[in-house]
């Protein structure tokens, strides 16, 4: 969900990048301590397994696809402090080197998937333990609402843009972005699993 | 087991999917495309664009004529260079804390 610059309009453009960058301003000062030299390579190559995750899109539906979004899956190897810096990294790249998503609409494409998406996956994940006894129902319940929330804050950018109302694309959009949430959710558990089974996992102190 | 096991490990996954997975992916739309072309406003993401100097917009490069090559080199190149930029830009925070601790 990669939003291109003409969905947006410059009050929106220039008041997501204010809130992603006061958002990015308090993420520095959470992890500027705390960061461990050993973990950065770890922290480089989920960066990496992101972007490279981002590119498989799977088809739904007829006609539709959709692709990782990987929030849930930096949240859960090293918390939302450094999962926003690892989800923004992505996104500037795919912005500046790819063209995907827009160079104005960065601060919309980070406010959905590097803050919402990380802040709903964090959510989740910390009280999801008392509600989920399955560790992996809790990782997929977390990977699909991270989704959700961002395909809903998306369609609030764009309506608030004045390119269509809200009635109109919120639904559909929600919609779709439930099947790709599904994908997402299926997708972080079996990295997750993955990671675990290879070791890579418990070099970290992330939240599984 | 040496040290950087499970980073070896790690970065290869990544470009496994990035290189022999990515030029089977769906080029269907994806859901906020699919969206936009439904709902009639497509086109205004097309009017407007910023950014002109992307080096390999949509995921391609323009000299690789081959769309799956294509698609994997690019995939390659990228994996590499988010895993680099990522790795010098976390590194700012030790050098800070290290300059504080001489201090």
């Amino acid at each position: 969900m990669h939003i291109p610059d003409g969905f947006l309009s410059i009050p929106v453009s220039a008041g997501t990048i204010g809130l992603s960058t006061a958002y990015g301003v308090y993420c520095h000062t959470k992890i500027k301590d705390r960061i461990q030299e050993k973990n950065i390579p770890l922290i480089a190559c989920s960066t990496a397994f992101i972007f490279a995750a981002q590119m498989l899109n799977f088809p739904v539906l007829g006609g539709t696809s959709g692709h990782f979004m990987g929030a849930t899956f930096a949240v859960l190897m090293f918390g939302p402090h450094i999962a926003f810096f690892i989800m923004t990294m992505v996104l500037l790249m795919q912005a500046l080197i790819f063209g995907d998503g827009g160079l104005l609409a960065i601060g919309a494409n980070v406010l959905n998937m590097a803050i919402a998406g990380t802040l709903v996956a964090h959510l989740l994940i910390s009280s999801g333990k008392k509600v989920f006894k399955s560790e992996n129902i809790q990782i997929f319940s977390a990977a699909f609402f991270s989704i959700i929330v961002a395909s809903l804050l998306c369609s609030m950018e764009v309506s608030a843009s004045g390119t269509i109302g809200f009635a109109q694309m919120a639904p559909v959009m929600v919609g779709v972005h439930a099947l790709i949430g599904i994908g997402e959710g299926l997708i972080t558990a079996t990295a997750i699993a993955f990671l675990k089974k290879a070791n890579v996992v418990s070099e970290v102190r992330g939240y599984v | 087991m040496f040290k950087y096991r499970s980073t070896v490990i790690f970065i290869l996954l990544s470009l496994v999917l990035a290189v022999f997975i990515s030029p089977f992916a769906s080029s269907s739309p994806d859901g906020l495309e699919w969206v936009a072309e439904i709902k009639g406003f497509l086109s205004s993401g097309e009017e407007i664009i910023y950014w002109t100097h992307s080096l390999m917009p949509d995921y391609r490069i323009a000299f690789i004529s081959g769309e799956g090559l294509s698609t994997s080199v690019a995939g390659f190149l990228g994996t590499i260079i988010c895993f680099i930029a990522s790795l010098l830009f976390f590194r700012i925070f030790l050098r800070k804390r290290k300059k504080l601790q001489s201090d």
